[in-house]
Order: structure tokens, then sequence, then C-alpha cells
């Protein structure tokens, strides 16, 4: 069988490509035939995408978003660090926790309950109800100790040890009051400080509560943080609320920012106006 | 007056509370209020409650509202029965 004909086009062959190469079949007589093959190898000419402003507006808030997340990983680290517990590798990377990573501990978990004990001398097992009480104290406090490392990083220079020596719990839960509304007060700042907070939001929302309403009752409100979270995400969708204002709402916390704010579930108006007769010597 | 770490402490353990703030008396005064504790604690998360509904807000502590308890008045009003005082049936007259 004969051979094909191959045909590389240098430049200035009218309507051929420079550096394109065409195969040829062979003719019995040994003339050019049909075409074959046709090769371009011709780069392609740079050109600058078009983006319409709707994918740019999308491509700047993903943008944001990255630059929130890294926020939130070095505030998470600079956390960890400051309570002592620089990861290694046989310890879950908080950065990784909180960037969802599901084989990842949760670092919050990790770091106060031992400490606290340590400090206080609670025992494992057979405490007296004082040290159990003051175990539950714990995770309330750290919840401060976080949120304090993370909104004032430049004046919480201490690390957890020395924290719980200075402020102890109560100071923590009188700080929280204060924390609270300093949260609120930045509004670009309410998701990050949420998710930084993380399963000490409840705890955390215990002391800021204890500040406001009778121990029952706070106790009792802390533990719903949770299913608040769920519902804040149904009842929100859309209308720019923050989590923390809806719990400030929610928890009639309009005091913590120098007004009532109203708009509490908790305040229940009486259309009888009013508490029954023989109501107690409250107040 | 407990410092603030007691006072929290007491506030979580109201029962605790409770026998503190219980004045001494007699052994049936002792008996009898250290029998009403559940009435007492569910009296106060009630007042809470009606706090709520009368549009306030339920900040007041268990220590609060035993402090304005009327222990000693809520004795009296038990019936001689109930204070163990036995009726002897004798009519005494002062002439």
């Amino acid at each position: 069988m004969a051979e094909d004909i191959e045909i590389t086009y240098g430049d200035n062959w009218p309507g051929e490509e420079a550096g394109s190469t065409r195969t040829y079949e062979r003719n019995p007589d040994g003339s050019q035939g049909e075409v074959k093959t046709i090769t371009t190898t011709a780069k392609k000419k740079k050109t600058t995408p078009v983006v319409d402003p709707d994918t740019q507006a999308l491509l700047d808030e993903q943008a944001k978003q990255l630059a929130a997340l890294q926020a939130k990983l070095d505030a998470a680290k600079k956390a960890a660090l400051l309570a002592g517990t620089e990861t290694t590798t046989t310890t879950p990377d908080p950065a990784a926790s909180l960037a969802g990573d599901q084989s990842a501990v949760p670092w919050q978990e990790e770091l106060p309950v031992a400490a606290w004990a340590k400090a206080f001398g609670i025992p494992a097992m057979g405490g007296t109800p004082v040290q159990d009480w003051l175990s539950r104290q714990a995770a309330p406090s750290y919840a401060s100790y976080m949120a304090g490392s993370y909104l004032n990083p430049q004046e919480n220079p201490t690390d957890w040890a020395n924290y719980m020596a200075n402020s102890g719990w109560k100071g923590a839960q009188q700080s929280a009051k204060g924390l609270f509304s300093q949260a609120l007060s930045d509004p670009n700042g309410q998701n990050s400080f949420v998710d930084v907070m993380g399963d000490y939001l409840d705890s955390f929302m215990k002391n800021v509560l204890g500040n406001y309403y009778a121990a029952p009752i706070a106790n009792k409100l802390a533990g719903k943080v949770g299913a608040l979270q769920t519902e804040y995400q149904g009842n929100t969708s859309g209308t720019g609320t923050s989590f923390l204002d809806y719990l400030k709402n929610k928890y009639n916390l309009g005091g913590v920012l120098g007004g009532n704010t109203g708009g509490s579930d908790l305040v229940m108006t009486n259309s009888n106006d009013g508490a029954p007769a023989g109501a107690t010597n409250l107040i | 007056m407990a410092n603030s770490t007691w006072s929290s402490f007491l506030e979580d353990n109201p029962d605790i509370l409770y026998s503190a703030m219980t004045p001494n008396g007699s052994k049936n005064f002792s008996d009898y209020f250290r029998s009403q504790y559940d009435t007492v604690y569910k009296n106060y998360l009630g007042g809470l409650g009606k706090s709520m509904l009368a549009g306030t807000d339920p900040n007041q502590s268990f220590s609060d509202y035993l402090n304005n308890f009327n222990f000693k008045n809520n004795w009296n009003s038990l019936a001689p029965q109930s204070r163990g005082l036995r009726n002897t049936g004798r009519v005494t007259w002062n002439v």
C-alpha cells in the first residue's frame, strides 16, 4: 500500500493556518489524492473573559466569605493557643474542626474541664455537692473567656489558668453582659462571633441571662439556644436579622444596649390586665 | 449574707437555700417547714410565671422570695392541731 502524503504549511499559504498539517491519500499513479486528516498546531489567541455583573457580584461575595472564614480560623487558632493547646500531630486541628472537617474532634470540648477541675481541686468522681456544682460552671466560664479573647484580643493576653485565677466564674458571668453588648455592636462580626463560640454559645448565654433573670429561668432559657438557632433559620431567612439580634429580642435583652426593644415571647401580656388576684409579694 | 459566689451556688441549689433560710424553732416547726419545701419552691416558680404574665421580667431570686416569706405568720395561721397543739377540752376562766 502506498504511503500517504503529509504537507505542513508555513506562513503565507492562502486558506491554510500556519503550522497546520494535512495528510493526503496517494493515488496509484503517485499523485496527491483526497485529504485524510487536518491537524492544526497553531496556539489559540489569548482572550480576556467577560464576566457579567451578577457573576462578578457572586465572586466578590465568595471572596468576602473566604476572608471571613480566614478570620475565624485565625481567631480559633489564637483561642486555642491562648488556652495552651497548640495543635500537634496527635491533637485534632481546631481550625480544621471549625472549617467543617468532621474527622476533627470539636476543639472546644477538650479545653476547659480538666484545667478547671485541676484549678479547683475537683475530683473526677465522688465530689461534694459544691464541687459538683462548681464543675458545671466550667463551661459558662470558659465561654466568657472565649468571647473575651475573640472580641478583645489585644486586652486578653492571659491564658485560661490566669483567667480563672483572676476573674473566677462569677467574674465571667458578670462580664458576659458587656461582651454580649460588644458582640451586638458589630453587625458585620456577629455571624463570626456565633461561629467561633460554637457549642459554647449556649453556655455563654447562660451567663448573659444570669444577669437578667432568676436562676431557674436563666438555666431553662440557656438550654434552648440550639432550638432557637433552628427557629431563627426558619423565621428570619432573607430578613437580614442576625442570630444575636434574634436572641436579644427573644430574651428581651434590650437593656443590654440601654433600651428595651420589646418583641419578646417571654414577656407575655395578659388580656386580663396583669396577674391573677392573690398574686404573691413578688418584686 | 453570702458572698456573690455562694449566693449563686445557693440559687442553683434551692433546697439547700431553703434549709439554710428556715428559722430555728420547735421540732414541730422544723418538721413542718421541712415538709413544705416543694410547695414553697413551686409557689416561687409560680410567682415568676405571674411576673411574666404581668409583663415584667422574672428576676426575683429565691433568696429574695424567702426573705419576704413570713415563716412565723405562716406557722401561726395553721390550726393548732397542725402545730402539734392538743385541745385539752378544758375551759379556763380567768376572773
